[in-house]
């Protein structure tokens, strides 16, 4: 035999280091990380996790502060060894998720045969909140793509484009032959911190604590270990449904992306992205306010692959292959035409959009 | 997918949080068959409900996004 030694993460390891990393951005005491492993594990002892954060920064796996009586614990991301102990934290996670759910390992396994085989940008994917949406016949997938060092050439991003199509259409393949609803987030790299580091509530910010890196996981803690290193800021959030957005934010945010309507007074309220206030007017699907989301996205630049994310997600995508439709008549958007192209290769349905009544209010709203 | 009685069961429970009111669904076919233990799965799920609740279901849905086939009848047509 070499000299390889192999050793397997101890239980309270991957406990603890599972519990940091749905929490990353936020240092939390040793009080604290015992209630986290709990909820996510069912059971924790405070000593045990004690003596185990005493040893990680032994190690220097984590970092340890004290703050008053508390000890505050994070991650110490400058540990070259860190992302390797986090991707094995993953494959433990994928192992337990997987652990009588037969039909979920056939659904990965074939996506892990397909994107390594078929697709030369991904740089990982990952299933968001499965414990929580399998049993709703319904998966969610984080994409994150490799970055394209020469961006800037037309090639380079006709092939990104078609790349991101053939997702698109691998998953709708996937989500046939396996009769389960899978939408999936398709990023590239700076879009993905780009959305982390956003003050405004926005979907990504609500995937990193549920989420499991299966494909390629050692690429996503490489990635984020990196742009932590590199002073990126994580803030994450809980999940908001845009069902639930109240009257008050949806018109304050409304007015943030310039649509100020007569009437309802606006007062300071949360700040969601741009792509979400859209779902939730569409959701809504009072009339007046869905002509409003052709002038949201002539006045912003909506990023498409999150707002086809999350209309899919809703189901309202054959509402907003109309308005796309109806605005790109309008004015001609190259960006907009591409979520057009890609609605129809999914062979979206078009729920037609009044495109006289769009006019006339894009105009009114100088969004013309 | 197939979904087996305990699917169905939690599914209705997070979809009860959302009503507004209490509503009443009648399970049809192999949907009743699943939650009444005569079959072990159903592929879809089959309700008939009145117009108004039909609505009020539908809005309920809407706020927990699932991959369920779900046909709805209000009386004895298709609801829509």
């Amino acid at each position: 035999m070499g000299n390889v030694e192999v050793t397997r993460m101890d239980e309270t390891t991957f406990r603890v280091l599972d519990a940091l990393s749905a929490d990353l951005g936020s240092p939390v005491s040793i009080k604290k990380l015992t209630d986290k492993v709990r909820k996510l594990h069912k059971t924790a002892y405070y000593k045990n996790i004690y003596d185990k954060i005493q040893e990680l920064e032994r190690k220097g796996i984590i970092k340890l502060e004290r703050i008053g009586k508390s000890s505050i614990t994070t991650l110490n991301f400058d540990n070259f060894s860190l992302p390797d102990l986090l991707t094995q934290t993953e494959i433990r996670k994928k192992q337990n998720l997987l652990e009588n759910r037969t039909e979920l390992q056939l659904l990965l396994l074939e996506m892990g045969t397909l994107f390594k085989q078929e697709f030369c940008l991904i740089n990982s994917i990952s299933i968001v909140d499965p414990v929580r949406t399998i049993p709703l016949n319904r998966a969610e997938f984080l994409f994150i793509l490799k970055e394209a060092k020469k961006l800037s050439s037309k090639g380079m991003e006709q092939f990104i484009r078609n790349e991101i199509l053939n997702i698109h259409l691998t998953m709708r393949r996937l989500q046939k032959t396996h009769n389960i609803k899978l939408d999936c987030l398709i990023l590239s790299e700076n879009e993905f911190f780009e959305l982390l580091r956003e003050r405004r509530y926005n979907p990504v910010k609500c995937m990193l604590s549920s989420q499991i890196a299966f494909f390629s996981p050692q690429n996503y803690w490489t990635g984020l270990k990196e742009a932590i290193i590199g002073g990126i800021k994580i803030e994450l959030a809980e999940e908001i449904n845009p069902v639930k957005i109240s009257e008050q934010d949806l018109v304050y945010n409304l007015s943030r992306f310039g649509y100020k309507e007569i009437g309802p007074g606006i007062k300071q309220g949360k700040e969601l992205c741009l792509e979400c206030t859209i779902v939730s007017i569409l959701i809504r699907g009072d009339a007046r306010r869905i002509e409003a989301v052709t002038i949201l996205l002539a006045k912003n630049r909506p990023r498409y692959n999150v707002l086809l994310f999350l209309c899919g997600k809703y189901g309202k995508l054959e509402k907003l292959l109309g308005l796309l439709k109806a605005s790109n008549r309008i004015v001609k958007n190259e960006e907009r035409e591409n979520a057009i192209k890609i609605l129809e290769k999914l062979e979206t349905k078009e729920e037609k959009a009044d495109e006289k009544a769009i006019r006339q209010k894009m105009r009114l709203y100088h969004a013309v | 997918m197939l979904f087996e009685k305990n699917n169905l069961l939690e599914f209705l429970q997070l979809v009860d949080k959302e009503l507004s009111r209490r509503i009443k669904i009648i399970a049809v076919g192999g949907t009743a068959m699943t939650l009444l233990c005569l079959k072990p799965s159903t592929i879809d799920i089959d309700f008939d409900l009145n117009r108004e609740d039909a609505h009020e279901l539908e809005k309920a849905l809407l706020a927990v996004p699932h991959g369920f086939r779900i046909d709805m009848f209000s009386d004895g047509l298709p609801h829509k």
